[in-house]
């Protein structure tokens, strides 16, 4: 019954070749532009943490001490004060604790025959690695006391591994970093990259992956090429290293690992415990609240999905739906000169449903034509995308969602354009036709 | 005589694909109304005077190697090593970069405290650039009042000697806020009891590092440079092609000496492009959008006009033998097309105006303004005159005899 349908349709639509090109050339362009947006969408949409969204929060410690509030975001500082940062390490309470700033680190390999260069740093304790995923494919990585006292060592992105190192193993080679030796303990796979990089969204949250990792307490002896945000509600005379570090300026983020419920309600107690001491000592003047914000709620503070990503992927749809409606208009017109054949059809025996279902699987195969077609369409929307977004160069392009969207707005397209045409010729009365044929 | 009564009732007797018609067409000037109002928005911003000529300015971060070079040095050199160039009419070194997105931001008032005894405080957050000699000529800025900075005021400074005190130019923006109805120079302005600052100089707005804050033409100039870890040279150059003249410019200063690192060199029209990059984005993409609608909807209109004349060439052959002539066809299905994108008026408006109410709700957009209905519906009114116009023609020239005998 199927394949009759399907032929039926195909002849019905080889009658108007015109016709039915211009029907899938409407929808494809139409589930093609739609495809586009949508895959953009739900890269630029996705958390990436999701699978840790109830068991690792951002924290904000509101330290600010200006009436108007946090200039950005949530009104709460987004990152955390040297002091704050350095107090929630030492406490040791949450299982893991990850700090991090972003620093541009000169990298310099003497006797290596390339130039030296300035990569993107992050800079961070060692459980960054084991809360945020980041596969090790060498190596391992550094201990807990490098950790404390910030020793020189690096974790290296395998694609600066290789460029360094071509031929060998990176781990154990040295390498200057600022001038100071680092020994490299670990490589990290060239294909992890975290978009959107929850553990840092400030400014680029679809940056490329880090070149280099090293310890986060590097950051208590010298200040690094810092290229993240600092920012203060004070006027500080700062002059040192150390006025930097002992400063109300705040200019680092802080995630807090917790394996249990009564974890996160110690370290609660914790931070209850340690503002109200601050308080007292006459830090935290204004408010002296924290938060504990999931990925899922981090994302939405830092604005990840932006207003022009949301006003595009309603303009996809309003314009599918042009589309569509152009479809049903063609599909009433063409159909209804098809009633002189229904009508001898209905008086030769068949119901009903068999004519609508012989008129839908027509409007779904030039559905199913329109989004093969839209699919290929936005192969060429994405790498449009691409030129014109530096930054989505790694998310604008095919993922199983645009298969799975292709195929459920194939299906979505063809019922919406048919049901109504072929509604109306299935109820034609046999009797007019016969007699006026 | 127009035939829109004929024409109506025969739209009543089937009115399904009229109205979906006119939807198809209503959605369509709402889509086209406000992507055209966006795409005049986003372009007024992109188009906003900079207050300094972006042509002809090129950018190069340079750093010192840690352990055998020291920045003061490196900035001396590598300035005089570009003033001798060909291709160099000026050069500066600069903390913070107009229109980069990156730089120091402070709040400055017209008293070291907030609450004095009788007298108004005022204050205004500004960006900060710090500047060698010849900042005015190399960034193309036009001082309006009082005098550009002496030669000695031009210092650089180690954290820790930060200077107390300053010469200042600001904005007129600045000079207004902080200043109002007052000669703004020889003004102090303070950053709290840190830094005192005197006003020698008011330059025409020009941007700062921010261009999506509420103030991109708060912009403070100073000459004292703290020295941190690397800097910016801003180079001024007559020549035309800017990439050619940089990349001889970065070979050089890499010749120089090999105790810096040098790189991350752009032409201002490049960092001006690449920090509005969001906005050139929707505006290609809002445009591909309505192209594509117009392409949709004539290609609707042709197939749709088509059929409903193959449909009713009986019809238009007994008008023909009856006397109708080749104008009054035309003239007819015209009619219907114009009748269609009226009712497509009538709600494509309330649509748009709806989508943008609820878009300034949701999102914050501004409000769209009226005439891009009319406009938009002049659009769609000539796309599908257009596109009836060659099916409408062929119409025409059904023979009374083919139409009324052939069937």
């Amino acid at each position: 019954m199927l394949g009759y349908y399907i032929r039926l349709s195909w002849l019905s639509l080889k009658k108007t070749p015109v016709l039915s090109t211009l029907m899938v050339l409407a929808v494809a362009v139409g589930i093609g532009s739609c495809l586009t947006i949508l895959t953009l969408y739900g890269a630029v949409s996705s958390n990436p943490m999701a699978h840790k969204n109830e068991s690792i929060a951002a924290i904000q410690l509101n330290t600010w001490g200006d009436e108007g509030g946090y200039y950005e975001n949530n009104n709460i500082p987004v990152s955390l004060t040297y002091l704050d940062a350095k107090a929630l390490y030492d406490a040791d309470v949450a299982d893991q604790l990850v700090l991090t700033i972003l620093a541009g680190m000169a990298v310099n390999v003497p006797g290596a025959d390339q130039d030296a260069s300035v990569e993107e740093s992050r800079v961070v304790t060692r459980d960054f690695f084991d809360m945020f995923d980041v596969p090790l494919i060498e190596g391992a990585t550094w201990s807990e006391r490098a950790d404390q006292y910030g020793e020189p060592v690096a974790i290296l992105n395998e694609a600066l591994a290789k460029k360094y190192w071509p031929d060998s193993e990176a781990v154990g080679k040295s390498m200057e970093l600022e001038g100071v030796a680092h020994t490299v303990v670990g490589v990290v796979d060239e294909g992890w990259n975290m978009t959107p990089s929850v553990y840092d969204l400030y400014g680029e949250p679809f940056r490329d992956a880090p070149q280099i990792y090293i310890p986060f307490f590097q950051v208590a002896e010298k200040q690094l090429p810092f290229w993240g945000n600092m920012s203060g509600w004070k006027v500080e005379d700062i002059r040192s290293h150390q006025d930097l570090l002992d400063s109300e300026l705040v200019w680092i983020y802080a995630w807090a690992g917790f394996s249990s419920e009564q974890n996160r309600g110690e370290f609660e107690q914790f931070l209850r415990g340690f503002i109200d001491q601050q308080h007292e000592q006459g830090r935290y003047p204004l408010s002296q609240d924290f938060y504990l914000q999931t990925p899922e709620q981090w994302l939405d503070i830092f604005e990840v999905v932006s207003e022009d990503d949301k006003l595009l992927l309603l303009m996809s749809f309003a314009f599918l739906s042009v589309c569509l409606l152009n479809s049903v208009v063609l599909l009433l017109a063409k159909f209804s000169r098809h009633a002189p054949e229904a009508g001898v059809r209905r008086a030769l025996g068949a119901s009903k449903s068999s004519i609508f279902i012989q008129h839908l699987s027509e409007s779904l195969m030039i559905a199913l034509l329109g989004a093969a077609l839209g699919l290929v369409l936005s192969l060429l929307g994405l790498a449009g995308v691409r030129q014109l977004y530096d930054n989505y160069t790694g998310i604008a392009s095919v993922s199983t969602l645009t298969y799975v969207a292709a195929i459920a707005l194939a299906l979505l397209a063809g019922v919406l354009s048919g049901l109504l045409p072929s509604f109306k010729i299935s109820r034609t009365a046999p009797a007019l036709y016969l007699k006026a044929d | 005589m127009l035939e829109t009564g004929p024409i109506f009732r025969a739209m009543l007797r089937r009115p399904a694909g009229p109205l979906l018609i006119i939807l198809q067409l209503a959605i369509t000037i709402a889509i086209v109304s406000n992507s055209l109002s966006f795409i005049q928005k986003r372009s007024e911003f992109i188009n906003r005077e900079p207050g300094l000529e972006v042509e002809g300015l090129l950018k190069i971060w340079a750093k010192p190697d840690e352990s055998r070079g020291n920045l003061d040095d490196m900035i001396e050199e590598d300035l005089r090593f570009l003033n001798d160039q060909s291709t160099v009419e000026s050069v500066i070194a600069i903390n913070g970069l107009p229109m980069g997105g990156m730089g120091g931001t402070s709040g400055f008032a017209t008293a070291p405290t907030m609450d004095v005894e009788g007298q108004q405080v005022l204050s205004a957050a500004a960006s900060m650039l710090s500047v060698t000699e010849g900042w005015l000529e190399t960034l193309g800025a036009t001082l309006i009042r009082g005098e550009n900075f002496a030669f000695d005021d031009y210092q650089r400074f180690r954290p820790e000697n930060n200077p107390t005190s300053s010469p200042i130019i600001v904005t007129e923006v600045i000079a207004e806020q902080l200043f109002p109805d007052q000669n703004p120079i020889g003004q102090s302005i303070y950053i709290g009891e840190l830094v005192s600052f005197t006003v020698v100089g008011v330059i025409e707005n020009m941007f700062g590092h921010q261009l999506y804050w509420e103030w991109p033409y708060h912009t403070v100039v100073i000459p004292k440079m703290q020295l941190s870890e690397s800097s910016n040279y801003l180079i001024r150059t007559n020549e035309k092609s800017e990439e050619l003249v940089l990349d001889d410019l970065v070979a050089g200063l890499r010749d120089l000496s090999d105790n810096r690192i040098v790189g991350d060199e752009k032409t201002m029209t490049t960092i001006a492009r690449d920090t509005y990059s969001g906005e050139y984005a929707m505006i290609t993409l809002l445009s591909i959008v309505v192209f594509l609608l117009i392409g949709v909807n004539a290609l609707g209109v042709v197939g749709l006009t088509s059929f409903w004349i193959s449909q009713r060439r009986k019809q238009i052959g007994i008008r023909r033998a009856l006397g109708a002539s080749r104008t009054a066809i035309v003239r007819y299905f015209l009619l219907e097309n114009i009748m269609l994108v009226a009712g497509a008026v009538a709600i494509g408006g309330i649509a748009a105006i709806s989508a943008s109410i609820y878009m300034v709700k949701a999102y914050g957009f501004e409000p769209l303004a009226w005439f891009y209905i009319p406009a938009s519906a002049l659009v769609v009114l000539l796309i599908t005159l257009g596109a009836a116009i060659f099916p409408v023609n062929k119409a025409s020239r059904i023979s009374p005899v083919e139409a009324v005998a052939g069937r």
